[in-house]
């Protein structure tokens, strides 16, 4: 009776061992695991039915269209959002700086990145990228708010 | 014995037939990727559509004034093309902010990083090209704006004209800008976007943290 019982523990053992082996195995295989492209159609057909979904409700709103050409009414310069940080700029700087220079200089920035960010370390790269991107969100929203 | 041939065409590249588990996950790509093209496959897919209504030129305005009135469903299309075209800006953006997080523009993946900064551009000079066609006053007034600053530079009437053509004040449309708005900026793009796919295949797929 014991006999069979120890026998019984040593084989709960011999199984704990192998599970504890898969679970290590998993937790430290580094190796890439595969599967089929199918997994990834699938999220992919829902995800393209929940942005159709939200774009027609979007432009369910009509969309107006602006002031007449020949309107009598005078000239008013409104930048379109993309660019409305661009025209914050140029109400208040030269325009070589705002129209050309910060722009471009930023574009150099995102441009060389990667090199950049290898010398002096991906967090600073993450860290100058929020910059960046914080400063054109601030004014693009200046811009908004004020035109 | 016939050896089996090893077909490799460019879709199969893109579109292999086993993809890494965890390029899978939510949270290695939000799909922004994913969405940005689907909003350019969209805002194609309704240009097309509107090509049957607009006309460049002076009579920009009014054509746009009258689709939405006349054509059977001009509204609906139109808004789903000015909705998808800032959708897709504005996911672009977030698309390259999550690569910054994922630190994804490490080697090997910094020429696709390149070929993304330049498709980030062509996205935001696409999206402007179209809203100065659309031959309001307000499409009039940034025209001008484009206009002089490009005249700044040396060679700049000649760069002027190139991109924008004969605009006058009040008529923001052109040929030439319809002809850059409809062909030659989304050519480019969809070239540019099939690289970048590409090569996101080519650097061993998405880079998952
Ligand atoms: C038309 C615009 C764009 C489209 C349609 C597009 C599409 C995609 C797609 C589908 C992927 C696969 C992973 C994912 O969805 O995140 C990807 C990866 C990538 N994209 Fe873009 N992209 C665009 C613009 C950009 C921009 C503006 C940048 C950066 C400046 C960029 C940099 C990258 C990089 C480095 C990868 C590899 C990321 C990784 O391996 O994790 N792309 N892109």
């Amino acid at each position: 009776m014991t006999e069979l019982r120890d026998r019984e523990t040593n084989v709960m053992e011999l199984q704990d061992r192998g599970n504890c082996l898969a679970e290590t195995q998993e937790l430290f295989d580094v190796r890439p695991r595969f599967i089929s492209i199918e997994e990834l159609q699938v999220r992919e057909t829902i995800a393209v039915f929940m942005v159709l979904a939200m774009l027609l409700f979007v432009s369910s709103v009509p969309l107006p269209l602006g002031i007449p050409p020949e309107s009598p009414i005078p000239i008013h310069i409104k930048a379109p959002w993309m660019f409305g940080g661009i025209q914050w700029l140029l109400l208040r700087f030269p325009v070589p700086i705002a129209g050309w220079i910060i722009p471009a200089a930023s574009l150099g920035f995102l441009l060389t990145l990667p090199w950049w960010a290898r010398r002096a370390g991906v967090r600073w790269g993450r860290f100058a990228f929020m910059v960046l991107a914080l400063f054109w969100s601030i004014i693009t929203l200046a811009y908004a708010l004020q035109a | 014995m016939v050896k089996p041939v090893r077909s490799f065409t460019f879709l199969q590249h893109i579109r292999p037939r086993r993809i890494p588990v965890a390029a899978l996950r939510f949270g290695a790509t939000l799909c922004l990727g994913g969405i940005s093209f689907l909003a350019f496959l969209i805002t194609v897919g309704t240009g097309v559509l509107l090509l049957f209504h607009y006309e460049p030129g002076k009579q920009a305005y009014i054509s746009v004034a009258s689709m939405v009135s006349l054509a059977p469903y001009g509204g609906i299309i139109r808004s789903l093309h000015f909705w998808a075209a800032q959708g897709m800006v504005v996911t672009v953006l977030f698309h390259m902010a999550r690569v910054v997080w994922h630190h994804a523009y490490r080697p090997p993946r910094e020429k696709n990083w390149v070929i993304g900064v330049f498709l980030f551009l062509l996205t935001l000079i696409l999206d402007f090209s179209g809203y100065l066609l659309r031959g309001d006053r307000e499409g009039a007034g940034a025209a001008e704006i484009a206009q002089s600053l490009l005249r700044g530079l040396p060679g700049g009437a000649g760069l002027a004209a190139l991109f924008l053509g004969s605009i006058e004040l009040g008529h923001g449309s052109s040929l030439t800008l319809y002809v850059w708005h409809v062909f030659i900026l989304p050519g480019v793009l969809l070239v540019l976007q099939l690289w970048h796919f590409w090569r996101v295949r080519r650097d061993g797929g998405v880079r998952a943290l």
